[in-house]
């Protein structure tokens, strides 16, 4: 795999992975009234701030290749740090309080009282949300996944500490990037990457955009 | 108000940093230690961080100047200062990176040995037979060297190669458990109680290994001409740096 495909498919299975657990994260956010919520927010927004090659550092430790979870994680032929899984992983820890935070802009568009309808006619949580929340959401969610997505593709600082720079397994488009301009003469060559890096993120960031201005026409937000 | 007089202080002392341009008729800048006030700038290879830390805190004592260190992949250097940093010397781990640029003075100053390195704990190694191998970027000179020593012993890189952008970032790989085996200078494995020298290479398999010193700015002449002094030698060889004849 060359270093554009590893980004790709790194990106993409981050982003689908973490999409179950985001939705839910954002429907905790931002439809129960637990104090604990607000803590559970400031932690799941660290990433965000977070220098990266710290949050790869602390992914290091937990899943260090000489630490017991590192250990039954390669035993269970899934090893995460210096592997392709540590990419994937990288990308979506990073990625994860952007698209939480897009997803929770799209639920708090959403008025409440159409799932507490739902729920007063005993409709069952799973199938409301089913039903009612992601039926009018789902373009909300799209555009949070575009995001995280490109975050995704941009992830170097946790990666390069988690996954490390393995030619064909880890080297994503800005780990390649990083190394060729220690080169004399790299910059002729990364010219491609450059382009290909800046046109994934303007496809993105567009196309979340679009989804965005679209839903929230949709929920008759804009007038 | 006082933040901001700092800033200008400190911008102040960035510009007149990068206009001290070398004065040709001081030749006698050797032998006498520059103003106390201004730090000289040392850029030396990754592999040199002990060594020159040590070497740079006893020209301190000993003449009052101040040294500014920097450690990275001397490739990494190399291009810094073709950028314009302003380094007054540069110590390079092969000699190809002061070629590209202007030097007052330059000579070669100490050699090494390469070695392949294992965490303690691996009991058997094989490198013909290793998973997995930590090796510096290939124009890190570690990474040159180690490239040239693998070829000559007609041994081809395992498919998981995980490149270091330093010397150092290999050795640390190593340790972190990130490739079974590492290639690095025998004075690295010294300082990381996590590995042990598991085979050295070779005189003949690599192109000599070789640190040359550069004079950049006026300011590196005393620091420069004081490496070559017995002590520093003395320094240099009890970490396991070899002295060139």
């Amino acid at each position: 795999m060359n270093s554009v495909e590893i980004s790709l498919t790194v990106g993409v299975v981050s982003t689908v992975l973490s999409l179950p657990l985001a939705i839910a994260m954002a429907l905790y956010l931002e439809r129960t009234r637990s104090r604990v919520r607000h803590a559970v927010q400031t932690l799941i927004m660290l990433p965000l701030v977070l220098p990266p090659v710290v949050t790869g550092y602390l992914l290091l430790k937990v899943f260090s290749p000489i630490g017991p979870l590192g250990r039954t994680l390669a035993g269970l032929g899934a090893p995460v740090a210096f592997h392709w899984l540590g990419a994937v992983i990288a990308a979506a820890v990073v990625g994860f309080p952007l698209f939480v935070l897009m997803i929770a802009l799209a639920i708090k568009a959403v008025d409440p009282r159409f799932e507490r309808v739902s729920r007063s006619l005993g409709v069952s949580p799973w199938r409301t949300f089913w039903r009612v929340t992601l039926p009018l959401t789902w373009p909300g969610i799209l555009a949070g996944a575009a995001v995280a997505f490109a975050r995704g593709l941009g992830e170097f600082g946790a990666t390069i500490i988690l996954a490390g720079r393995i030619p064909g397994e880890t080297q994503t488009i800005p780990l390649q990037i990083y190394a060729e301009l220690d080169a004399p003469g790299g910059e002729r060559r990364i010219v491609g990457l450059v382009l290909t890096a800046c046109a994934f993120c303007l496809v993105c960031v567009a196309l979340s955009r679009i989804l965005d201005s679209w839903y929230r026409r949709r929920l008759e937000l804009d007038r | 108000m006082r933040w901001a007089l700092a800033l200008g202080f400190l911008l102040a002392a960035c510009s007149s940093d990068k206009s001290a341009s070398p004065k040709p008729a001081d030749t006698k800048a050797e032998a006498m230690p520059a103003a106390a006030g201004e730090p000289v700038v040392i850029y030396a290879a990754s592999s040199l961080k002990e060594l020159v830390t040590e070497l740079g805190d006893s020209w301190t004592k000993k003449t009052g100047q101040a040294v500014r260190l920097q450690f990275e992949a001397s490739s990494t250097l190399a291009r810094q200062i073709k950028e314009g940093a302003p380094a007054d010397v540069f110590i390079t781990a092969s000699p190809e990176w002061l070629d590209q640029l202007k030097v007052i003075e330059r000579f070669d100053w100490l050699s090494n040995t390469l070695v392949c390195v294992v965490r303690k704990d691996l009991a058997t190694f094989d490198l013909k037979t290793v998973e997995s191998l930590a090796l510096a970027n290939e124009q890190v000179p570690a990474g040159k060297y180690a490239k040239a020593a693998l070829a000559h012993l007609g041994i081809k890189p395992p498919e998981r190669t995980i490149y270091g952008s330093n010397v150092r970032d290999v050795l640390s790989k190593v340790s972190q458990g990130g490739a079974q085996a590492g290639i690095v200078y025998a004075t690295d494995a010294a300082v990381d109680p996590a590995v042990r020298v598991a085979m050295t290479f070779p005189e003949e398999s690599h192109p000599k290994i070789l640190y040359s010193v550069g004079v950049i700015g006026e300011k590196g002449n005393g620091f420069a001409s004081s490496l070559k002094e017995s002590a520093s030698l003395a320094a240099a060889t009890k970490r396991g740096f070899i002295e060139i004849k």
